[in-house]
């Protein structure tokens, strides 16, 4: 299941090293008695973390755009901050996608070149991406371009540092707003109110490995199990596994989110929620609203938007929707089957917004799902379940494994 | 009425130190599955993600 | 998609928490757990043991913790017992013997109450795993004890033994149970401060540490035992069968009293098999000047060193280690050449086990087919034979180590 991050996140949060890395940081940030000392333990706690887990190799590109970004913001130059987002995007191309974008748009036309090509850039790149480096391009992305929109840049080279490598962050989001994170880092450092942060961070924290260990791993070697046989099964059995696959992806993520959130609230500071019970969604919109938020507003706000959004006519604006969530997929790992699933959902974003339009039945079904709102519900959450095995599966097995579902 | 608006109505009915009390409790509870689930965690994380599968040979 | 950019407004509940009775309520929660883990740690909670049977070994994510595994051997033998702890790999645990004519039980049958034999055998260990920690923990309260595994001729023997089940190994280690030995303390601290172990070495000094103060293994390893499994496993993948404690599986260990020979001896695999007892000893030897086989010299060394780093110089006397023979089945297969060459190796294991302070034994040479379920592993009238031998030469270790006295 191709999900680094996700593989990487539990390397890193599974991990004794990581629970005991965080008591000690936050203990020692409330001992320290000024907030000056508070900020500067933080910064060192976060980049102990990042070297530890990234290593040298691995630290050395998100200082290099650390560096770019933050002079680039200061400048406050529109060329400096368009500048350093085409550099923040071309890393993330390279160490990501660039072995991916030689397969797909080299390899088929030129094998030889292809494969020239691929052995070049392995020989550049290290052993794998560099820790985070979805995560911290985006926001990187984000802050350069709200500057160049007119927002205050970060003055503090520490306070920059934090919102770039904040510890509970950045392996697995949420992905921060910086107008949000700094209030929410001043409050934390200058105004102390331990207890209430402590309960709701480890409250939050509970949750998460709760979500995480408890039922998501389980259900992980469950379907590790199961899913051999999805063919042989019964129809029944065939929506369970599909049932425990949409469960199994929401506990795993909105866990690690919880987790982040929660060790982020020990130290008082607030992070954007990530998740809002997805699967009550009654339409795509609304799914998209509540799944992986910071990542769909940021689709919104720095793609889908840019691109004009729904400004220039009915075609224009489901151009926009497929390119962006095109983009959303490919997020998540360099595979074509990730680009399909986001195709899948911008496709059917496109529909669920307009199917009213169409002459005829486009109406009386509008109708009908505003006087049974269950009936959007399942329709909602059959599209978002069937579409996780294009997530989680090879394409042409995913399209198997879907005609099965239906007794095909 | 919705089943949460009922439990609103009959908590605002019930007097104020019982509430705190409630409170109170509830909170020590929470703190405690809390700590449950550290507990757990802690036995989770030493073991691995896959079984050993013995061969012999 | 909408341009809107508002954010989803958080959630508010209806009873907030109170902070400081929440973290009471956390704090002491801990400390029961804490209490409740010791209590554990020092209760046999498997009061039918006769063995560790696959669903109650890390083949079923269960990994029997070392404070468990002493208890199983507390409530079984008094102190003025002479312990005998069974370790080693499958051969040792019994497979193809059922719980009721397993060697081991023969083995305390014919010892008799002066002694007391626990089998603590896990299928794919080395000697220095699981049994070999127990013993070594055990030391001062059995001082009167001996330590039985098996290994392969030409072999290394490893210190931690093989990595799954080395988790006893730092248990032990870091609640400061195990005595000091000056060349395995070199080798650990080596592999500890390898920067290649370190996110490894990192996480077995937290939970050693942890777990020494709060037995989280030990709690809820009795809670998966006795009340309620959490973690799937082979044996029940899936709820609600997942949920049922580990206590209700029986020792269904198959007997290899009646099998035909294709049943011992699976013709698919003969080939296989020989290829491996032709292999055993193959690398390791090389012909003699003046005909005939001798121990390569590197092979030597390095085994001769193994031997040497395993286990603390004071323990091996009491360390009996098996040098088993395969099955006749397979041995009557080599060439004479061959076969010369598979009784030198396990002569030569013996030899240089005792050169190096331990005690050994070899078996298996007037063994038949019969005694055996397949190559390796003994039938029950094999075991039966075994535990003779065995207990012929545990009296002997005893006597020469002054335990009769």
């Amino acid at each position: 299941m191709g999900l680094v991050w996700s593989a990487r996140a539990r390397m890193i949060f599974s991990t004794y090293w990581f629970l005991f890395f965080a008591a000690l940081t936050v203990v020692v940030f409330w001992l320290l008695p000024r907030p000056g000392w508070r900020l500067g333990w933080l910064a060192v706690a976060c980049v102990a973390f990042h070297v530890h887990f990234a290593g040298p190799a691995g630290v050395t590109p998100i200082v290099v755009l650390m560096i770019i970004t933050f002079l680039a913001a200061r400048s406050r130059r529109p060329w400096a901050c368009v500048g350093a987002m085409v550099m923040c995007v071309a890393a993330l191309c390279f160490y990501k996608y660039a072995l991916f974008l030689v397969g797909a748009a080299v390899t088929p036309w030129s094998p030889a070149l292809g494969a020239v090509l691929a052995k070049d850039i392995r020989g550049w790149m290290p052993g794998a991406p560099p820790l985070a480096v979805s995560f911290f391009v985006f926001e990187f992305v984000h802050y350069l371009f709200e500057v160049r929109r007119g927002g205050e840049p970060i003055r503090s080279p520490l306070k920059f540092l934090l919102f770039a490598i904040f510890f509970p962050s950045l392996v697995a989001g949420p992905i921060k707003r910086y107008t949000q994170f700094l209030p929410s880092l001043d409050a934390a450092v200058h105004s102390p109110s331990r207890a209430e942060n402590w309960a709701e961070g480890l409250r939050r924290i509970g949750l998460g490995f709760f979500k995480k260990v408890a039922l998501a791993d389980n259900l992980t070697l469950y379907i590790g199990a199961n899913q051999q046989q999805f063919g042989a099964d019964s129809l029944f059995g065939r929506w369970f596994v599909l049932a425990t696959i949409a469960l199994r992806i929401l506990l795993d993520f909105s866990g690690y989110s919880d987790i982040a959130i929660g060790c982020a609230r020990l130290l008082g500071i607030r992070l954007p929620e990530n998740f809002n019970w997805p699967y009550a969604a009654r339409n795509l919109q609304d799914f998209w609203q509540r799944w992986h938020i910071s990542l769909s507003s940021w689709i919104r706000d720095y793609v889908y938007i840019p691109l004009g959004g729904s400004r220039h006519g009915l075609l224009r604006r489901g151009l926009n929707v497929l390119v962006a969530f095109a983009l959303c997929g490919l997020w998540h790992g360099p595979a074509w089957h990730f680009i399909l699933w986001g195709v899948y959902h911008g496709a059917g974003l496109a529909v669920s917004g307009n199917y009213e339009r169409a002459p005829g039945l486009g109406p009386v079904v509008g109708k009908m799902i505003r006087a049974e709102p269950v009936v959007g519900w399942v329709l909602t959450q059959m599209f978002v379940w069937v579409g996780w095995l294009l997530f989680f599966y090879p394409t042409m097995d995913a399209i198997r494994m879907a005609g099965q579902l239906f007794g095909l | 009425m919705t089943p949460s608006e009922k439990y609103l109505s009959w908590l605002e009915r019930l007097p104020a130190p019982v509430v705190n009390a409630l409170t109170c409790a509830l909170s020590v509870l929470a703190g405690a599955a809390v700590a449950m689930m550290f507990y757990y965690l802690l036995y989770r994380l030493g073991l691995p993600s896959q079984p050993f599968i013995y061969v012999a040979f | 998609m909408s341009d809107d950019i508002t954010i989803p407004p958080a959630t508010t509940r209806p009873v907030r928490l109170r902070p400081w009775w929440f973290l009471a309520g956390f704090a002491g929660g801990l400390a029961v757990m804490a209490a409740l883990g010791r209590q554990a740690a020092n209760t046999d909670y498997h009061p039918g043991f006769t063995r560790f049977i696959p669903p109650i070994s890390p083949e079923a994510s269960y990994y029997p913790t070392v404070n468990e595994m002493c208890a199983i051997v507390r409530a079984r033998c008094r102190p003025d017992q002479i312990l005998v702890i069974v370790g080693g790999n499958s051969v040792l645990l019994g497979v193809w013997q059922p719980a009721d004519v397993m060697w081991s039980k023969r083995l305390q049958d014919l010892l008799g109450d002066r002694y007391c034999v626990v089998n603590l055998a896990m299928r794919g260990a080395s000697p220095g795993n699981t049994g070999a920690v127990v013993a070594e923990v055990l030391r001062r309260e059995f001082p009167r004890q001996i330590y039985i595994a098996n290994e392969k001729p030409a072999t290394e023997l490893s210190m931690l033994g093989i990595t799954v089940y080395r988790y006893a190994f730092w248990q032990a280690y870091f609640a400061g149970q195990l005595m000091s030995y000056p060349d395995r303390d070199r080798q650990v601290r080596e592999e500890l401060l390898d920067p290649a172990n370190r996110a490894m070495a990192l996480d077995l000094a937290f939970v050693g540490l942890t777990d020494r103060f709060l037995h989280f293994s030990d709690f809820w390893n009795r809670m998966a035992f006795e009340r309620l499994n959490t973690v799937p496993s082979l044996y029940a993948p899936a709820p609600p069968a997942m949920f049922r404690p580990r206590r209700i599986f029986e020792d269904t260990e198959g007997d290899g009293t009646n099998l035909t020979l294709d049943q011992r001896y699976w013709p698919s695999v003969r080939e296989t098999e020989m290829k491996i007892l032709r292999g055993t000893t193959a690398l390791a030897y090389e012909r003699a000047p003046h005909g005939g086989w001798r121990l390569s010299g590197w092979t030597h060394f390095m085994v001769k060193d193994s031997y040497q780093q395993a286990f603390p110089k004071a323990l091996r006397p009491r360390t009996l280690l098996l040098i088993g023979r395969d099955s006749p089945f397979f041995r009557r297969q080599l060439t004479k050449d061959e076969f010369a060459r598979n009784e030198l190796s396990i002569r030569d294991a013996v030899a240089l086990l005792h050169a190096e302070g331990y005690a050994a034994m070899d078996y298996g040479a007037d063994y038949e087919n019969e005694d055996y379920g397949d190559r390796i592993h003994l039938a029950p009238s094999g075991g039966q034979k075994l535990a003779v031998e065995v207990a012929r030469e545990v009296t002997a270790i005893a006597k020469k180590l002054d335990y009769l006295k």
